[in-house]
């Protein structure tokens, strides 16, 4: 009431001193008149009133002092007294923060990387008015844009001030891998990205197709790849094996539009050369580019939406009906990574899982606030007597906590840098070697939302600390027990809850990892290499190889297998009409060789028929007992639906095909998915331009025939390679992720299990000495120090237990949710939830195991004198 | 001259000021003033304690404050007593009698 009453009157504030400073004039003119009246001269009259008003500013002064808040010199005073306090007990304040710390580096780590890739505007003029555009089918696919549907798309200026169109590269420059972008001429002009030197292209240097053979490399890309050559520009570089030349190096904070960064950009223009000659320009069946275009300020989003839903259905109205656009998708280009709904759930479990860690943190600083409390008891007390509110002695509590947060943020903020360097560290040592270069760990420079979150979340974490210890410990019968100990056993409950919550969730996705890692894939990745390229380049490299004596045997395909599962079609036997989709693969008669897959029955393809990619197919154990069951599957034909395909991969040309063989099942896509439902595969040879990979069988060393083969063909065609990967490499990168979730669940966990065993250490030490005298009179009273050891002991693992329990609880309704993420992850295991409990417990029983024996050694007599 | 500042109790000199207002609205000068004559001289209202009282009962509501004309034609701020100052005199009063009666009782004890 108050407090509202002052919050009102804050506005009024300078009215109020007026009206009081001239109510006192007039009461002083008053006074006056009397003394004059009574018949004291003017002079001795104005003496008198002044006197007998005291003095005038200091009542003025005092007046004010009733309406005020919290002087400038109350907040010395408590931090004064806070600092003399915490350098009083420097071990305890030392402790804090860096418990606290601790926790704040975690969450700031993570916020840094999420403020990288949601929060931070990407460094083009007016990005939120950017937006990637795509339609949806009714099967919910989205849409990749023909030239031809992109020119529609770019006509429509009623809603659009600009759009470009894209294409990713994964390919090689110079030598070493990298990703890059072919981008519509306008890419730079419309965006407004700044750059570092030289200049970028516009639409006059590339005016038609197979024009505009230049190229503007990312800042990322120069510094690391080119050793920040200074003298870069007008050099000729390849990419795909196609010389550019380099005519500018894009600004640092500018690395393209996108989650991934871009270490090139070149023109849309040069599409055949860097993909198989293949003519984007004609009309074309299925489109490959992404479109990004800019909204017009005058436009709502809303309005930009169904005029470009409008639009799209007015392109697809003669196009196939599972083809006809239903929907429009306009997804905001303003960060790399858009901030939606979709993304925060993304996040969410992370967040939660650090932000469990910050309230453990904060639960066991808050109960060793608490328990120092209760040693400050006399303390508080005595100055409760003297007549200091319980606000006050809150504000002066808070201010102790507060006076930590600070120091806690700064460790806190050496604490992220330092993870975040450590995991970039970690990170280029764990994954395989060949992808290092590939898959890059972010550059992330903390910035004002960094700074800002630390502060805000030392602030919250302080009250969260500070604030239940300062209220209990100030009401006027703390330390009559009951209620302040039900507090600090709900904490450790709590800390023990989430420990056993993280330990489970981490074991879960390990005994997972695990499963994947020892699974059989059927095919022998050992010793294979995979080089991907475009297909002209093919034949030269093949004939080249095969000269060699150290190389086994190279097979052709369409599609390297072990990337993540293949491409898919719908087959069924030629008479009957069911369907099913199968994944497939176009490969040389070498291939079953090379990966040592071994034919169940029938026989492989003829050179011949590779040769003229012939309607033929091998199909596996599993599609042919689906497809025939037990019926023999040689000689049998297939019917291939064809759809429209994509132009990411290419489809068979053919609707029927003859069963020449059955292979055995293996595992072509994902390890975690198992062995394949389906396959089929159909003969190629490295003429053809469905050729993707050749997969090379090598004798010996691993290491040196990868640099072998490099030499080869680089000396063969020159930057033609865009990869050259040991299947081995390949098979670890999909179990990594598995690993990095682990080892995050694992080390989260690991933490949340020092605090717990700190916090419960901290509990039952000032348990232990609180209840020293009541120890002190059981044992007198004939106790065995057993008993009395187990008195604490059970204490403790009464606690532990209810927590580990409640964790387990917790894990059994979150488990599910990650099955359904992850296939391999079997969320009802016992031997997770078993050991993750068992090792909770043995932590609160070691944690529990130095105050026991502290009892174990006190002497009844000298507890009962003491005191 | 402040030299019974001291010797109020706490919240005693705002009952004063209440009661003395109930009768009716005044300035504070004349409050003042009222507590001297009213008490034979014996109760000097420190003033530079007057308006500090003044101001916690405006923000408690107990009084109400107008800038007006007083008796002799000028300018005064003249507090009036609200009802739930009314209320509050009441209360303070019947606590005040309370602890009078037990120091009374104290120090005519045999």
């Amino acid at each position: 009431m108050r407090f509202w009453k002052r919050l009102l009157l804050l506005g009024k504030r300078r009215q109020m001193e007026a009206d009081l400073a001239e109510e006192m004039r007039i009461h002083r003119e008053m006074a006056e008149t009397r003394f004059r009246n009574e018949g004291a001269s003017a002079n001795q009259a104005q003496h008198a009133a002044r006197r007998q008003f005291g003095n005038a500013s200091a009542a003025l002064e005092e007046s004010r002092d009733v309406w005020r808040f919290i002087t400038l010199e109350d907040l010395s005073n408590d931090i004064r007294y806070a600092a003399r306090n915490w350098v009083r007990s420097p071990a305890f304040a030392i402790t804090v923060i860096a418990t606290i710390g601790l926790a704040l580096g975690l969450n700031t780590a993570l916020f840094t990387a999420f403020d990288h890739y949601v929060l931070r505007p990407l460094a083009v003029r007016d990005p939120g008015t950017l937006y990637q555009v795509e339609w949806k089918t009714k099967s919910g696919a989205g849409h990749f844009f023909t030239w031809e549907e992109f020119q529609s798309l770019r006509e429509q200026t009623g809603v659009l001030s600009g759009s470009y169109a894209s294409f990713g590269v994964l390919g090689q420059i110079d030598h070493q891998p990298a990703f890059g972008q072919l981008v519509t001429p306008d890419f730079f002009d419309l965006l407004g990205a700044p750059v570092f030197m030289g200049r970028q292209f516009t639409p006059m240097d590339a005016p038609a197709p197979g024009t505009g053979a230049y190229i503007v490399l990312g800042h990322n890309c120069w510094r690391t790849k080119f050793g920040s050559d200074p003298s870069i520009l007008g050099r000729r570089v390849f990419v795909r094996g196609q010389p550019f030349e380099v005519i500018g190096v894009a600004a640092a904070e500018f690395s393209g539009i996108g989650p991934v960064p871009a270490d090139f950009w070149v023109p849309l223009t040069m599409y055949a050369s860097l993909n198989n000659g293949i003519d984007l320009f004609a009309p074309a069946k299925t489109g490959s580019l992404l479109t990004v275009v800019r909204l017009r300020g005058d436009i709502s989003l809303s309005t930009a939406k169904s005029a470009l839903l409008a639009w799209s259905r007015r392109q697809t109205r003669d196009y196939p009906d599972d083809q006809k656009a239903v929907g429009i998708y306009l997804e905001s280009r303003a960060s790399a990574v858009p901030f939606n709904a979709d993304v925060i759930l993304a996040f969410a479990p992370i967040f939660v899982a650090f932000g469990l860690v910050l309230l453990t943190a904060c639960a066991n600083v808050s109960n060793m606030m608490l328990a120092r409390a209760v040693v400050r008891q006399r303390e508080i007390g005595i100055r409760l007597a003297l007549g200091a509110g319980r606000l006050r002695l809150i504000r002066q509590l808070l201010t102790e906590a507060f006076l930590l947060s600070l120091p806690a943020a700064l460790v806190g903020y050496l604490i992220s840098e330092v993870t975040i360097r450590g995991l970039r560290e970690l990170f280029y040592r764990t994954i395989p070697a060949r992808f290092s270069k590939v898959l890059q760990f972010p550059e992330m420079q903390p910035d004002y939302r960094v700074f800002g979150f630390i502060l805000l979340a030392a602030v919250v974490a302080t009250l969260l600390f500070g604030l239940i210890p300062a209220i209990q410990a100030t009401r006027a019968n703390f330390g009559s027990g009951i209620r302040s100990s039900r507090l600090r056993n709900t904490l450790l409950v709590a800390q023990v809850l989430v420990c056993a919550l993280l330990l489970i969730t981490s074991l879960i996705i390990f005994s997972s990892e695990s499963r994947i890692a020892k699974r059989d894939l059927r095919v022998d990745p050992h010793g294979v290499i995979d080089i991907r390229m475009q297909s002209k380049f093919a034949s030269r490299i093949d004939e080249r190889l095969r000269r060699e004596p150290l190389i086994e045997s190279v097979a052709a395909v369409s599609r390297a297998p072990l990337y993540g599962g293949l491409p898919a079609i719908s087959i069924g036997p030629a008479d009957k009409s069911q369907l099913f989709r199968s994944y497939f693969n176009m490969v040389s008669p070498e291939y079953f060789d090379v990966l040592r897959i071994p034919l169940v029955s029938g026989r492989n393809f003829t050179p011949a028929e590779a040769a003229a990619g012939a309607a033929v197919a091998i199909i596996s154990d599993a599609t042919a007992r689906r497809l025939w069951g037990n019926e023999s599957a040689l000689g049998q034909e297939i019917r291939i639906v064809s759809e429209r395909a994509n132009r990411f991969f290419a489809s068979p040309a053919f609707t029927r095909a003859q069963v020449v063989g059955v292979a055995r099942d293996v595992v072509n896509g994902y390890a975690a998915e198992g062995v394949d439902s389906a396959c089929l595969y159909f003969p190629v040879t490295t003429g053809n331009a469905a050729v993707t990979s050749l997969l090379v069988r090598a004798h010996g060393d691993a290491e040196k025939s990868h640099d072998l083969i490099d030499r080869l063909v680089h000396e063969t065609a020159p930057g033609a390679a865009d990869l050259i990967n040991p299947l081995e490499d390949v098979v670890e990168t999909q179990i990594y992720p598995f690993r990095v979730l682990f080892w995050l669940g694992g080390f989260l966990a690991a933490l949340a299990m020092v605090l717990v065993i700190s916090g419960t250490y901290g509990v039952l030490s000032f348990l232990v000495n609180q209840r020293q005298k009541e120890i002190g009179i059981r044992v007198a009273l004939g106790a065995s120090t057993r008993e009395v050891v187990g008195l604490i002991l059970g204490q403790s693992l009464r606690l532990a237990l209810l927590g580990a329990i409640l964790g387990a609880s917790f894990a059994l309704a979150v488990a599910p949710l990650l099955a359904r993420e992850i296939d391999t992850v079997r969320p009802f295991e016992v031997l997770p939830y078993g050991t993750a409990m068992g090792l909770v417990l043995a932590a609160a029983a070691v944690a529990a195991f130095v105050p026991a024996r502290r009892v174990s050694r006190l002497d009844a007599a000298t507890t009962l004198r003491s005191d | 001259m402040d030299s019974n500042n001291g010797t109020f109790l706490p919240g005693t000199l705002e009952m004063l000021i209440l009661k003395t207002l109930s009768a009716k609205p005044m300035h504070g000068y004349g409050i003042a003033e009222a507590i001297r004559q009213t008490s034979g001289d014996a109760l000097r209202v420190g003033e530079g304690s007057l308006y500090p009282a003044l101001q916690r009962l405006l923000i408690e509501d107990s009084v109400h404050a107008e800038w007006g004309v007083s008796e002799n034609k000028r300018r005064a701020r003249i507090y009036t007593i609200t009802a739930s100052g009314r209320k509050h005199l009441e209360r303070e009063r019947r606590e005040f009698d309370q602890t009078i009666t037990g120091i009374l009782r104290v120090l005519e004890a045999q």
